[in-house]
């Protein structure tokens, strides 16, 4: 177990070293503290970029894991809640009014509380796991359908191509700000999702063994609402919506350290920044005169990792 | 000892517990029996305070239960729910570990006594050897053995049984039904729901014969067991007969 852990934690140091170094132009660790302009890449580039591809990374597996034993179902992850999409329409609207940096930052918390708070009083009290991801796939869908509304009522081309590049999500030119404005609400919301593992065990056994066991129903949907409102909130207003890392990353490390849903937590969080830190470092690789956007490269691993799933089902099945 | 005054539960608009006032009492198994819908897993439910009453109330030693605190009822009260096809391939141990929940401080890890209690738990259901086989491995008598395991881990007073024997050939429901018993010899207040009579009539210190939501008889397995009370909580013609010094129930 702990050895398991030592290697995630090494895999993560080295995702880390790579995602400093790999670019356009390689930056080799003799130059990184000079005043060259590698030095300044470094400070000023690629140490935002790759802290941001942890913390993002981190909360999206550590979400995707929580979401996935409160809703007893590996499928589960932070866009099904409806949390990511109304992030996204907050960060839409701000660029559709002009706003950026903090004032679009804002705008998309904004839009994730709402959702936390729409989701509670959609699923009601009472209403347990089931009511909970009906709500929020209202949520996904009304808010995709008001972004898309948005998006066809740009004033510009451009206002449009600036929202579309933004919701692919991507760490391209981030700064110490970003890293900055969503820390403080990533980490709070780590705490809040961290805090759920005895309760998400209990819930192994259904709904109702949960309950006998002690298991307050109501404060655990408050604790996974808020906690991937503050953190999947955070994350979308510096990236955009970054897909699959939820998903799929706990499936990995289910294989890897058993399916306990508490023991699940952080070997998650650590898995989702090696994964986010990989494909980043990936596409900055990928020769061409742009860069392709995180999200694209999160999707086009995530089919294949699926049709794996699929094929290794199917092979047992037969 | 539980006590029900006056009960009754609501499922959405449906009354499925109808005015029931008994006493529970610990060192003693008492079985609920009734056709489909009589309310018997509405009752256990109640009992367990999933659900709330929609009228009487239920005490505990004496104590609402309903103002004892969730962690603390939950270390008095153990109850095995009907369905419980775990979500997670958890591993045995981890599974009889869960028992331990309403033990353990919210922020603290499990003690020594703790793994204790989980390692004699999964030494009386007989099922230490599967300690670290993934429940989705199991057989289906293993699986219910595990299940059971993790009630006994809990240590409560009291162990409230939604069906244990569904799904099990005979011996292993022979196996389940000596746990129950064994439990009840040791102190514990032992609360079941059956279906198969004939076990219901072996296990029963208690029985408590459910149509509709309203006791049809309650009391002492002798005097409650007669072919008339039978008959009455289940519209159908049956025949209690003694083989072997054993009352068998027959259906006719």
């Amino acid at each position: 177990m702990s050895m398991r852990r030592s290697v995630l934690v090494a895999l993560l140091a080295l995702s880390f070293l790579l995602s400093l170094m790999a670019g356009k132009v390689w930056i080799a660790p003799a130059n990184w503290f000079s005043a060259s302009p590698g030095g300044w890449i470094m400070a000023e580039l690629r140490l935002p970029r790759a802290l941001l591809g942890i913390v993002v990374g981190g909360v999206l597996g550590l979400s995707g894991a929580v979401l996935q034993g409160y809703l007893r179902n590996p499928l589960a992850d932070p866009t099904v809640v409806g949390v990511s999409s109304s992030a996204a329409l907050g960060g839409v609207i701000a660029i559709l009014l002009g706003i950026s940096g903090l004032g679009l930052f804002g705008f998309a918390m904004a839009g994730a509380a709402a959702s936390v708070l729409l989701l509670l009083a959609l699923s009601g009290r009472e209403g347990g796991p089931l009511a909970f991801i009906l709500a929020g796939m209202v949520l996904a869908t009304l808010s995709g359908a008001l972004t898309a509304l948005l998006i066809s009522l740009a004033p510009n081309p451009f206002a449009t191509s600036e929202i579309i590049a933004w919701l692919m999500g991507a760490l391209t030119d981030r700064t110490m700000d970003d890293v900055r404005h969503a820390a403080p609400f990533m980490a709070l919301g780590a705490l809040c999702l961290l805090s759920t593992g005895r309760a998400l065990d209990a819930l192994t056994l259904g709904e109702d063994a949960a309950r006998s066991l002690g298991i307050n129903m109501t404060r655990l949907q408050l604790q996974v609402a808020l906690g991937t409102g503050l953190a999947v909130g955070a994350s979308v207003a510096v990236t955009g919506v970054v897909g699959f890392v939820g998903l799929i990353v706990p499936h990995v490390m289910r294989r890897w350290v058993g399916e306990r849903p508490s023991r699940l937590l952080i070997p998650s969080a650590i898995g989702g920044a090696i994964l986010t830190l990989a494909a980043d470092s990936a596409v900055r690789l990928i020769p061409g005169v742009g860069e392709v956007r995180l999200g694209i490269a999160m999707s086009a691993i995530g089919a294949p990792f699926f049709l794996l799933l699929l094929a290794k089902l199917r092979k047992g099945a037969a | 000892m539980i006590q029900l005054e006056t009960l009754s539960v609501h499922l959405g608009q449906r009354l499925v517990v109808d005015d029931l006032s008994l006493t529970l009492h610990r060192g003693r198994v008492t079985v609920i029996i009734g056709p489909n819908g009589a309310g018997k897993t509405s009752l256990l439910r109640a009992i367990a305070c999933l659900v709330q009453p929609s009228n009487g109330r239920i005490l505990l030693d004496g104590e609402h239960l309903s103002d004892v605190k969730a962690k603390d009822r939950a270390r008095r009260i153990g109850y095995l729910p009907q369905n419980g096809v775990p979500a997670w391939a958890v591993t045995v141990r981890d599974m009889v570990a869960l028992g331990r929940i309403p033990h353990i401080g919210r922020f603290a890890a499990p003690t020594v006594k703790d793994d204790a209690a989980v390692e004699t738990a999964m030494a009386d259901a007989d099922i230490l050897h599967l300690a670290d086989r993934r429940v989705d491995s199991l057989s289906g008598g293993e699986r219910a053995r595990v299940k059971f395991a993790r009630i006994l881990a809990g240590e409560s007073d009291w162990i409230l049984a939604d069906e244990p024997l569904a799904n099990l050939d005979p011996p292993h429901q022979r196996d389940t039904l000596r746990l129950l018993k064994q439990a009840a010899q040791s102190g514990k207040g032992v609360v079941v729901v059956l279906h198969q009579l004939n076990a219901a009539a072996r296990l029963a210190d208690d029985l408590l014969l459910l149509k509709q939501g309203r006791a049809c008889g309650f009391g002492p397995r002798d005097a409650v067991l007669t072919q008339e009370a039978l008959m009455a909580t289940f519209d159908m013609d049956m025949e209690i007969v003694t083989l072997g010094g054993r009352a068998a129930i027959l259906p006719r």
